[in-house]
């Protein structure tokens, strides 16, 4: 992975970017956390409208038709714009314990929503009657929403990542 | 004119610095998880202020939820938004804090806190216009005053986040640290060397104690691509004589053989109190990485010119040599940060054969950094160097 971050580092699009990094570094991570708080703000509702705090005036379908989309379109900003802060940082981000831990939850946190998106599209009547006044889906939507603040956190501790010691692959 | 007083007001008034001096300021540097987890915390906050309001905003522009009154979408969101804004406004404080005068200093907070002041008077104007009619309330889209607030609300958050995502970059985390009480010892004559390189004193210390002037004075230093109005972070001079320095003397003076008419005896912390400085100072050289290691980071302010040149490399010099070899300069201070991991070691143990031990590892990160960094020109310490077995 050393070889392949340094590697990387050495490719024309990291040397642009790096040469650049004053303000395309900041400027794509913005738009990185942009798109976090549009998957938050639809998490948020999707989660709310499954406890039935708010949206209960719609049902669970219109709420995911609504979210839904906005949440699978904003994670593809995140692939994107996480793609390119590789590039532009390789070994920041590729040597990082924080890194892998936070990529193995993003594998989490992208399979429930595509599990919770697939299901309530599919059956949605099951979904109304049988499963809402369920606690265990309601403790699974808690779960799902734990996994994304710990992938903020993750993404944030990437830039501090000797605080894992020898897990860390960052020390040079 | 009045925002200009203000910020001059509190420039000038001791309110910083006293608001570093606080207690939980304190507890905070001194940590090393408080930091990076109040910056976790900061955008999952700022993420649902902005992931709601988008929402919110979405419906007043007719893109999505269009088939909900906007009073239902709003009344939803809103007091969602105004819970992530308050934790947000906590945590944004308390980073503040640790550090105010060097970011009441940077031009990109200043600015962050300008265009949240728009973001809110913004709101107030949408809630004396469209917000006041419900005619539009089940319309598909709200009415043209109501569209552009949407619009602006949405463009000022982008840039709000944008600014306080290059505030990060502009400025870094770390203590904004004190003069240390006692006279400046000469922190190279501990190295093993003499007093062919002393540490650069002067200038960087004025600059911490006279925070409005001495940040400016950083504001001009201005190299190539950052404009002239965007205040520089802390310079690699200033974390050194701020910082580094302080950290280091201290633990050098903290653990000494000493051989005098009483005979050869180690004289080593004897309090708890005493290890916890220790620990404290040590703490100070594990954040190397962190402060050294700022994008674009500066050698030194502006003006500031080597003490002993000739020997001493000057700033454009060290410059030059940081910025051609980034990944270098940052694995030396991981060394440093290693090595100062190391003497935690001996301090949570509180063995002062092993912290001597380990200040010879921190001795031989600084030199080895300073070798080649700081004065490469110096071939008396170069030899010395050799002698000592400092790998550069």
């Amino acid at each position: 992975m050393k070889d392949f971050a340094q590697w990387l580092s050495t490719t024309a699009p990291s040397v642009w970017m790096q040469v650049h990094e004053k303000w395309v570094i900041p400027s794509i991570q913005t738009i990185h956390i942009a798109g976090i708080g549009v998957v938050l703000g639809c998490v948020l509702m999707l989660t709310l409208r499954v406890l039935g705090v708010a949206g209960t005036d719609r049902t669970l379908l219109q709420v995911q038709q609504r979210f839904g989309p906005w949440l699978t379109g904003a994670l593809l900003v995140l692939l994107a714009t996480g793609l390119a802060l590789i590039v532009g940082e390789p070994e920041r981000e590729l040597l990082a314990f924080s890194f892998w831990l936070k990529m193995v939850l993003v594998a989490i946190g992208a399979s429930l929503s595509w599990w919770f998106q697939r299901s309530v599209r599919r059956d949605p009547q099951r979904w109304e009657s049988v499963l809402l006044p369920q606690g265990q889906v309601r403790a699974l939507m808690l779960v799902a929403v734990l996994v994304w603040v710990a992938i903020i956190f993750l993404g944030r501790f990437i830039a501090y990542d000797h605080i894992w010691g020898t897990l860390s692959g960052s020390k040079a | 004119m009045a925002v200009a007083t203000v910020a001059g007001a509190v420039s000038d008034s001791s309110l910083l610095q006293s608001l570093e001096s606080l207690g939980i300021a304190e507890h905070i540097r001194q940590s090393l998880y408080w930091f990076p987890t109040l910056e976790a915390v900061h955008v999952i906050a700022l993420g649902l202020v902005f992931g709601t309001i988008l929402v919110v905003d979405l419906r007043i522009l007719g893109i999505a939820s269009t088939a909900r009154p906007f009073t239902r979408v709003s009344g939803d969101m809103l007091r969602w938004t105004w819970a992530a804004f308050v934790l947000a406004a906590i945590t944004g404080s308390l980073m503040f804090v640790t550090n105010a005068r060097v970011y009441w200093e940077n031009g990109f907070f200043r600015a962050k806190l300008i265009l949240i002041a728009l973001a809110g008077l913004n709101m107030l104007v949408f809630h004396f216009t469209a917000g006041r009619s419900r005619e539009w309330d089940t319309a598909r889209r709200g009415p043209p005053v109501g569209v552009a607030c949407a619009a602006v609300s949405m463009t000022l958050w982008v840039l709000v986040i944008g600014m306080g995502r290059t505030i990060g970059f502009t400025t870094t985390g770390a203590a904004a640290k004190e003069e240390p009480a006692t006279p400046n010892v000469d922190f190279d004559s501990f190295l093993g060397g003499d007093a062919s390189a002393p540490a650069p004193g002067g200038a960087g210390a004025q600059a911490a104690t006279t925070s409005a002037g001495g940040a400016g004075a950083a504001t001009s230093a201005g190299a190539a691509g950052v404009p002239a109005s965007v205040p520089a972070a802390l310079s690699i001079q200033e974390v050194m004589d701020q910082q580094i320095n302080p950290a280091g003397e201290f633990l050098f003076r903290s653990i000494r053989e000493v051989s005098d008419d009483k005979g050869h005896r180690l004289e080593a912390p004897a309090t708890d109190a005493a290890w916890a400085q220790v620990r404290e100072e040590l703490n100070v050289l594990r954040r190397a990485p962190d402060v050294l290691g700022t994008r674009g980071i500066k050698a030194a302010p502006a003006g500031f010119k080597a003490e002993n040149p000739g020997v001493e490399s000057e700033p454009a010099e060290i410059q030059a040599a940081v910025d051609s070899n980034r990944a270098d300069f940052d694995r030396r201070a991981v060394r440093l940060r290693d090595a100062a991991d190391n003497a935690m070691k001996a301090a949570d143990a509180k063995d002062p054969r092993a912290l001597m031990r380990a200040l010879d590892g921190i001795d031989k990160a600084c030199e080895s950094c300073h070798l080649r960094y700081f004065y490469p020109r110096d071939q008396r310490a170069q030899l010395q160097a050799k002698e000592d077995h400092v790998e550069n």
